[in-house]
């Protein structure tokens, strides 16, 4: 082979690549990698200590839990990866009409604008803009980090900052109306880091520890450092958590073995939803670029710590867990429903100009 | 070209000297990462994660000048440990069409088919390739930036020669028939 035109072909494909100023990304980056590892050692450390001095973690239920909320659901996203077991008997069964549940019942999907963030509420073919939040898309990356919708779509909840760190926690309800401030200081870094529990509370981080604030009570309650929320199921009753090393999920400990490579490279992973019978987890890498979508890598069954793969369905989903046991997946411009056993029961199309847009939540509807 | 530029201790000495870093040397970066990737935006995250690492080792950094090689072996090793999830994304359809024999050469065919066939590699033979032959990096320096061996090196390098020869025929003519005719 020629080896001097194989360089010249190289050289020439390599001139197809533009050159784009990577420094604030970069370095915006590089502030996400110290913060995830000194929260890490944070929670290491204090985890040794507490087994130092002989205390025992709860590992059960929270029970401070919520009445559960007949219709609530919690977002997350994912990607499918290769099956390692087909998804077990799960004892909850699926709606009676999904195609009702589902086209009747109302999904919200956060758009952009260079200006603003556009929230949706898609009931059916009907399709309403609910709230907008200022911000440039190419400069409040704080907002765009964080947004989210509160289980039953009751609120939304986003945090405001300029240095892509830390900002102001800012809750509204989901048509944008009744603002309010809720602290400072308030972690934006990352693909969750705000975490519903019901409609009413929300863990945040600011510094390295979590709070547990209540919306209408205002009451701004620390968790215990040695443990990291991740999640809760769709009603708020279940947890998803990480207590020291150990992960844990409905009050009983399991273990997943990520890919190494993966999990070393985007600083470990963390469970960005939890289902409504608290089996599954929906796994995200910690360490994703914040421009980037929150994207998941796979489902954990945590009774047998193996990821399961959504049969039908692609990579990069947004997943919906909901209180109903319904599992709504979100790709390519469609939404793939599954039953409580990840079992396939049909997919609807997305809406015309909202195919690329996050899915924020979904409410299933009820029969009168 | 040179395998890895050497930065002048001499020209910078603060830490605004990763800013200048940065800035002078993301160019060179990109062009090995789309390279690697395929992509114009996986480079992009390839290059912006591989200097995010350089940034939180800077101060650790003893001799500045190798800041380029240190960024250049952690955005190799990236690429590699990224291989898992990306090669099902970056995988292409279907190459473009062969060109029939006697056309005359289109650069943009070339550069279509060169792409679509370095994805048709394993991420470490591609790697391989690319420092071979766009980084110009001796054998021994290729080792040492994936943290092989030169024999593990020769192997990958025949390898992805062999395996490009196989997965775009017309290219592998292309350069054969010009090879001879000089």
């Amino acid at each position: 082979m020629n080896d001097s035109r194989l360089r010249l072909d190289l050289a020439d494909l390599a001139g197809e690549v533009r050159n784009v100023d990577l420094h604030d990304r970069v370095l915006r980056t590089s502030r996400r990698l110290g913060v995830r590892r000194a929260m890490t050692a944070s929670a290491a450390a204090l985890a040794v200590l507490a087994g130092a001095v002989g205390v025992a973690f709860a590992l059960q239920p929270d029970g401070t839990a919520p009445t559960p909320i007949p219709a609530a659901s919690s977002t997350t996203s994912a990607t499918t990866s290769a099956t390692t077991s087909p998804p077990g008997k799960v004892e909850s069964s699926a709606p009676p009409s999904v195609t009702e549940t589902v086209l009747k019942g109302t999904r919200w999907y956060l758009a952009s604008t260079p200006t603003e963030y556009v929230v949706h509420a898609v009931t059916g073919t009907d399709d309403k803009v609910t709230a907008r939040i200022p911000g440039d898309r190419n400069d409040a990356h704080c907002v765009s980090q964080t947004i989210t919708i509160s289980p039953t779509g009751k609120r939304l909840a986003w945090v405001e900052g300029s240095d892509d760190v830390n900002g102001t926690l800012k809750v509204a309800d989901t048509d944008g109306s009744h603002q309010q401030t809720l602290g400072t200081g308030v972690l934006c870094l990352g693909a969750d880091t705000l975490i519903w529990k019901g409609d009413d509370q929300l863990v945040l981080t600011k510094g390295n520890q979590q709070h547990l604030v209540g919306i209408p009570t205002k009451a701004d309650t620390a968790l215990p450092t040695a443990e990291q929320v991740e999640s809760y199921s769709p009603d708020g009753s279940k947890v998803a958590k990480t207590v020291g090393q150990q992960r844990v999920a409905n009050g009983k400990s399991y273990k997943y073995t990520p890919p190494a490579a993966m999990a070393d490279h985007y600083d470990g992973w963390s469970a960005r939803g939890l289902s409504a019978d608290g089996r599954y987890v929906a796994a995200g890498w910690k360490g994703t670029d914040p421009s980037r979508k929150r994207d998941t890598f796979t489902i954990v069954d945590t009774t047998t710590g193996k990821s399961v793969a959504l049969p039908g369905s692609g990579e990069q989903n947004y997943v919906v867990f909901t209180a109903g046991g319904l599992v709504l997946a979100h790709q390519a411009g469609q939404t793939v429903i599954f039953d409580a056993g990840l079992r396939h029961q049909g997919e609807i199309r997305d809406p015309a100009g909202l195919q690329n847009a996050l899915l924020l939540g979904f409410r299933p509807w009820i029969r009168p | 070209m040179v395998c890895v530029r050497p930065i002048d201790p001499e020209e910078t000495t603060s830490m605004d000297e990763f800013d200048s870093f940065v800035r002078s040397r993301s160019a060179a970066l990109l062009r090995s990462a789309y390279l690697l990737t395929g992509d114009q935006h996986l480079a992009e995250d390839l290059v912006q994660s591989a200097l995010a690492r350089t940034h939180r080792s800077w101060g650790r950094l003893r001799d500045r000048g190798n800041a380029e090689a240190y960024t250049r072996k952690v955005m190799y090793h990236l690429q590699v440990s990224w291989w898992r999830r990306r090669v099902a994304e970056a995988m292409p359809g279907e190459l473009p069409e062969p060109r029939q024999a006697g056309d005359h050469a289109d650069q943009t065919t070339i550069r279509m088919t060169l792409r679509a066939a370095l994805l048709r590699l394993s991420v470490k033979q591609r790697a391989v390739l690319v420092l071979r032959y766009f980084e110009d990096c001796t054998e021994a320096e290729a080792a040492d930036l994936l943290g092989v061996t030169v024999g593990t090196i020769k192997s990958q390098t025949s390898k992805a020669l062999a395996k490009l020869r196989v997965v775009a025929p017309e290219l592998a003519e292309l350069y054969l028939l010009e090879g001879v005719a000089r």
